[in-house]
């Protein structure tokens, strides 16, 4: 578990967060919506140590991340970052990087690290391209290359930076199933998704924020009744049951077309 | 494979000169010792100077490996971020202040390229170490370094009469004796290269993901700096500042073998030592008897391949 106790913090010394508190349950998926340079990605930035808090705590299990060894928190809290810097590395190379929290010196690797390895190339279904150069994949398959990564490395708390930014649609889906599959096996997993739909139609919690603030953690059917998600982006999201999927609206508009 | 054409290149280093010796000579010579002309060819002259471009060769493209890596960046070399001006600067210093002090020059070079790769190190870390300052930084103090040099040169005219042949980098009076303190720093420098492949390749996945990958990212880019900036500076102290080796071999290792260190790093070594060994035969036999500069030979063959990577990148920004 995964928990925020007035957090303050930003870059530069300048504070972006003011005063966050909130915890994320194990084996759900929270998103975090809200306008560009609102701080989603600082909070995510600060939750795995990447950024030190001005102010507050980050706890994981209970226990303050900055008492944490950097290793020990390198194999609770795993992040996979927005831009991709890969080199001319094969997929299972890249995938085997997942495992370097867990090598002791002499950096080898075991039969257990390759086993776990195999499983995280099959789970993003890169497999059969993992002795290809990552240079060379589709945006999407590298996206899956570098969750097979995130994946190897096996953390009860996994966060995900815009995970769907270079994504076409089929691919966004697969995405969707391989974070379903992640909150299966009871982890903890937090996104920053920029497509709002995609972020109310397949999580669990929806936490809001605005300015550097949390408006709220709601679940997003009721972020979207609230009230909260028009406080924060001006637009309406409203749920079509038939779907599962939220039809979005800018505010008068909506007004408009049910008047 | 590498290993073959290192081992041909060093019997045909040996081999090839003013004066012609065939391979079953070499052996004979070999094993003869100093005592025979051909023994005194063998052990005095040809051994040396396939040892030092061999050694010089080795480190340069590991120490280009180590920076582009490091940097992300792949123009980087010890060229380019001012190592090599920093170890020739304070070598040309030395000579001139001490001109007795021979010995010194290792030593001088060392911390000169320690100088440089501090310097740049530094500048980046006060702007959050971002990989184009770290270059922009390392242009700079190269600029700096190179006209320290050149008023060094101009102060001291007469006590530097070799500097010309130095800062174009050739080993034509190479001794064993000279080789002696930089082939251990060499030698200790690739080990400890070899021994961070694993942090090398994390670190080039970007500072975000290695740090939650659990690297301690700013001290393994010091390191890693540190055993470059070694490995430059001990190959500049002896053969003077050879260009393109760090830039070009990494490049060729890095398309041919992969971007993996526990491969490329190995590769890197091996060609950078074959390619030296080579460039140095050619220096020595093209216009035999008279001899050109190594740096010249490797000039000839590196710019061109440096012209054809610039517009080859370009090309591959624009298909991106």
């Amino acid at each position: 578990m995964l928990e925020l106790r007035n957090l303050c913090g930003g870059y530069g010394g300048k504070d972006i967060l003011e005063d966050i508190s909130i915890s994320f349950e194990s084996g759900s998926i929270t998103s975090v919506i809200g306008a560009n340079g609102c701080g989603k990605s600082t909070l995510l930035q600060m939750c795995c140590g990447l950024l030190k808090p001005s102010r507050g705590q980050v706890l994981i299990d209970g226990k303050d991340i900055s008492e944490m060894k950097h290793i020990e928190l390198a194999q609770k809290i795993s992040y996979m970052e927005q831009v991709h810097n890969s080199g001319s590395i094969t997929v299972r190379a890249l995938a085997s990087h997942g495992r370097f929290p867990y090598l002791g010196y002499p950096r080898r690797f075991t039969a257990q690290d390759k086993k776990i390895v195999d499983e995280a190339l099959e789970s993003a279904g890169v497999s059969d391209i993992a002795d290809r150069k990552v240079s060379e994949l589709s945006g999407g398959q590298r996206q899956r290359a570098y969750i097979a990564m995130t994946l190897a490395q096996d953390t009860d708390i996994v966060l995900l930076d815009e995970p769907s930014t270079y994504l076409d649609i089929s691919s966004q889906f697969e995405l969707t199933d391989i974070v379903y599959a992640m909150k299966k096996r009871g982890k903890t997993v937090i996104t920053v998704l920029h497509d709002l739909n995609m972020a109310l139609s397949n999580s669990d919690m929806t936490a809001v924020m605005k300015n550097g603030r949390l408006l709220g953690v709601l679940p997003p059917k009721e972020a979207a009744e609230s009230g909260l998600i028009r406080q924060a982006l001006g637009v309406e999201a409203v749920l079509d049951e038939k779907t599962g999927q939220y039809l979005l609206f800018k505010g008068e508009n909506h007004e408009k077309s049910y008047n | 494979m590498l290993l073959i054409v290192l081992l041909a290149s060093a019997l045909a280093g040996i081999c090839l000169g003013s004066v012609r010796l065939s391979p079953y000579e070499v052996f004979s010579a070999l094993a003869s010792g100093k005592s025979t002309p051909d023994g005194r060819i063998v052990y005095c002259i040809r051994l040396p100077r396939v040892l030092g471009s061999m050694l010089a060769g080795a480190a340069l493209a590991l120490s280009g490996a180590i920076i582009q890596a490091v940097l992300g960046n792949p123009l980087a070399s010890p060229g380019v971020i001012g190592v090599n001006a920093g170890a020739g600067f304070f070598t040309v210093l030395c000579s001139a202040l001490f001109p007795a002090a021979a010995k010194m020059l290792p030593a001088a070079a060392f911390i000169g390229a320690f100088a440089a790769v501090m310097t740049v190190y530094i500048i980046a870390r006060k702007t959050e170490a971002s990989k184009l300052t770290l270059v922009l930084a390392g242009a700079a103090i190269s600029s700096l370094f190179n006209a320290g040099t050149d008023t060094v040169t101009e102060l001291f005219p007469e006590t530097l009469s070799g500097i010309s042949s130095f800062k174009i980098g050739g080993i034509g009076n190479i001794t064993l004796e000279k080789l002696f303190p930089a082939w251990i720093i060499i030698a200790v420098g690739i080990t400890a290269a070899f021994l961070l492949h694993n942090e090398t390749d994390v670190l080039s996945l970007g500072d975000k993901t290695a740090f939650t990958l659990g690297l301690n990212v700013k001290a393994t880019r010091f390191v890693l700096l540190i055993i470059a900036a070694a490995l430059a500076g001990a190959a500049v102290s002896f053969a003077g500042i050879l260009g393109f080796v760090g830039l070009i071999v990494p490049h060729i290792c890095g398309r041919v073998i992969g971007y993996e260190s526990r491969y490329k790093m190995p590769a890197c070594v091996l060609l950078g030592a074959s390619f030296v060994t080579v460039c140095d035969i050619v220096a020595r036999t093209l216009f035999s008897p008279n001899e050109i500069s190594l740096g010249i030979v490797i000039s000839y063959i590196g710019v061109p391949f440096f012209i054809y990577l610039l517009l080859k990148k370009k090309g591959g920004k624009h298909n991106a």
